[in-house]
């Protein structure tokens, strides 16, 4: 029989003295860091009303615990941080101080097998910055250097622009219908779909070259001068070039060789707006950063404001010391 | 440099892959050793590993990143729908996934609510009848002999993978619809394609530089 009293859930798990130092030490180290770039520290409900999080591009609502109070109305457990700090900001009327600089650490939860190594609650340390000009650059050499400062070097973090994909559906005027079932072989990886798709619809030849060859443009500052060759449309060109532009200033900052493109990332088209941002590393299979510019989902609490930020994933973080310490030793 | 490591299934796509593989470099004397008990292969010259897995183990073992690269089948890519870089289409290991069942079902599946179907593919199974037909059925998790279901009267019909289609032949079990069909396909790693990303590049353009040529 099993013994409830003594086990824990699926998803969920304990950590002993020893694994929590750890995480303890590397949630110190990264809000450290986040402290020294002027970002303050906020606290949001381990709960909300679901309806913080369904708006535009969130988790989907299968993936959310939900429960419903007294009142009747459903409350989930945060399955994500950005949407309750947009909250934050615009309950407590923060917005009128920008640029702003907030930062936080928190668990989150989901019902989802192939997530987070499987994991249902985790915890994530993220930073947001809204109403800024330069703000991506201050926050990809944030997000850098908070990996440097927890002890990784071998690590990438892959940016790409949604207005990219956007140029290339205008250009190639399909159908609605069309994009969303590329989008969707896009976000699962599905390459060997995108580019039988590709060859079956009615698009220009350079874009239908470009998709059948999409795992090609991933790399680093020739992959993006390549690309321009297969695009007319402003939007795709003006991306591409802001790419050069941000890679061109991490560069002077001397934070370039971290940098790498991936146009095959699309993120979510309706919550992000602009940049999006990905963290790998060695010895664990998921990614430790996830971010991005998100001006539509302010909007969504009431406010125009530009906004970008990142989280890192502290679970996949510790795996991966864990596994790079090991090699190192061994 | 880091090893590449290669999930592959056992059996008969695993001696196809490696035929694939020797033809553009990729290559492991270990593997050809019958005798050998070891479970892992390595070649230590071109740092590359191997091992043999069950088939719809392959993902797995290639999402959790302890595999680089593996060669999996697209049915259980659409049963499990792991989060993996699909990246090509080897082309053989060519099947189908279908409705079989008695000739006398054929209108039955259209017409009937409560159907009841067998199967190792749920997943597939699911979204088949429900997105194509709108109809939700009562489905019956089979491992293996799939077709014994349909013949001994436990199911209606069943879902299953078709290669040549002579068992349900010899059974009198006609192919009532296809769903889709499915081959072998090259899966990567998200963290890999990133990090190794020269090299697995390397070996997706190759491949597909011979992939035509090897099939005819």
């Amino acid at each position: 029989m099993i013994d409830n009293q003594i086990l824990v859930p699926d998803g969920v798990k304990d950590y002993i003295p020893n694994d929590f130092i750890i995480k303890s030490e590397l949630i110190k180290k990264i809000e450290s860091t986040f402290l020294k770039y002027n970002y303050s520290l906020v606290e949001t409900p381990m709960f909300e009303f679901i309806e913080v999080f369904e708006g535009k591009g969130s988790v989907h609502k299968n993936q959310m615990y939900k429960f419903i109070d007294r009142n009747g109305d459903v409350l989930t457990l945060r399955p994500d941080l950005t949407p309750p700090i947009c909250r934050l900001v615009s309950a407590n009327n923060l917005y009128k101080n920008t640029p702003l600089r907030l930062c936080y650490t928190g668990n989150t939860f989901r019902y989802n097998e192939n997530y987070q190594g499987k994991l249902r609650e985790f915890t994530q340390s993220g930073a947001e910055l809204m109403g800024s000009k330069d703000a991506t650059i201050e926050i990809l050499d944030m997000a850098i250097n908070s990996l440097i400062t927890i002890g990784l070097n071998n690590f990438r973090l892959d940016i790409s622009q949604i207005n990219f994909f956007e140029g290339l559906t205008e250009e190639s005027s399909i159908t609605k219908k069309d994009i969303v079932t590329l989008q969707k072989y896009l976000i699962n990886k599905n390459f060997v779909a995108v580019s039988e798709m590709a060859k079956s619809i009615n698009i220009p030849n350079k874009i239908k070259q470009f998709l059948c060859n999409i795992h090609a443009f991933i790399g680093k500052t020739d992959v993006i001068e390549n690309a321009k060759n297969y695009f007319t449309n402003k939007k795709s060109l003006d991306a591409l070039d802001n790419l050069l532009d941000i890679f061109d200033k991490l560069k002077l900052l001397g934070i370039d060789k971290y940098i790498n493109f991936d146009l095959s990332m699309i993120g979510k088209l309706d919550y992000y707006t602009g940049i999006i941002i990905s963290g790998y590393t060695y010895g664990t299979g998921f990614s430790i950063l996830d971010g991005g510019q998100y001006d539509n989902l302010m909007k969504q609490f009431g406010h125009d404001l530009s906004a970008i930020g990142f989280s890192m994933k502290i679970n996949n973080l510790m795996q991966a010391l864990e596994n790079q310490d090991v090699r190192r030793l061994s | 440099m880091d090893y590449i490591t290669f999930a592959l299934p056992k059996g008969r796509l695993a001696s196809e892959t490696m035929n694939m593989f020797n033809k553009i470099g990729i290559t492991c004397d270990e593997l050809n050793d019958k005798k050998s008990r070891k479970l892992i292969f390595t070649n230590e010259k071109d740092k590359y590993k191997f091992f043999l897995s069950k088939p719809s183990d392959v993902q797995t073992y290639v999402e959790y990143g302890v595999a680089d690269i593996g060669i999996a089948g697209k049915d259980t890519l659409l049963e499990d729908k792991r989060n993996l870089y699909e990246v090509l289409d080897l082309g053989f290991g060519t099947c189908k996934i279908v409705v079989a069942g008695h000739e006398s079902k054929r209108d039955f599946i259209k017409n009937i609510s409560d159907l009841r179907v067998a199967t190792k593919y749920p997943n597939i199974t699911k979204d088949y009848f429900y997105e194509k037909l709108r109809k939700n059925i009562e489905i019956v998790k089979l491992n293996g002999s799939v077709e014994l279901g349909a013949v001994i009267g436990l199911v209606d019909v069943i879902v299953d993978l078709v290669e040549t289609g002579s068992t349900l032949k010899a059974n009198n079990l006609q192919i009532l619809d296809e769903i889709c069909t499915v081959s072998a396909r090259l899966v990567v790693n998200h963290v890999s394609m990133k990090i190794k990303h020269d090299r697995i590049i390397k070996i997706i353009n190759d491949l597909n530089k011979i992939k035509d040529d090897y099939l005819c």
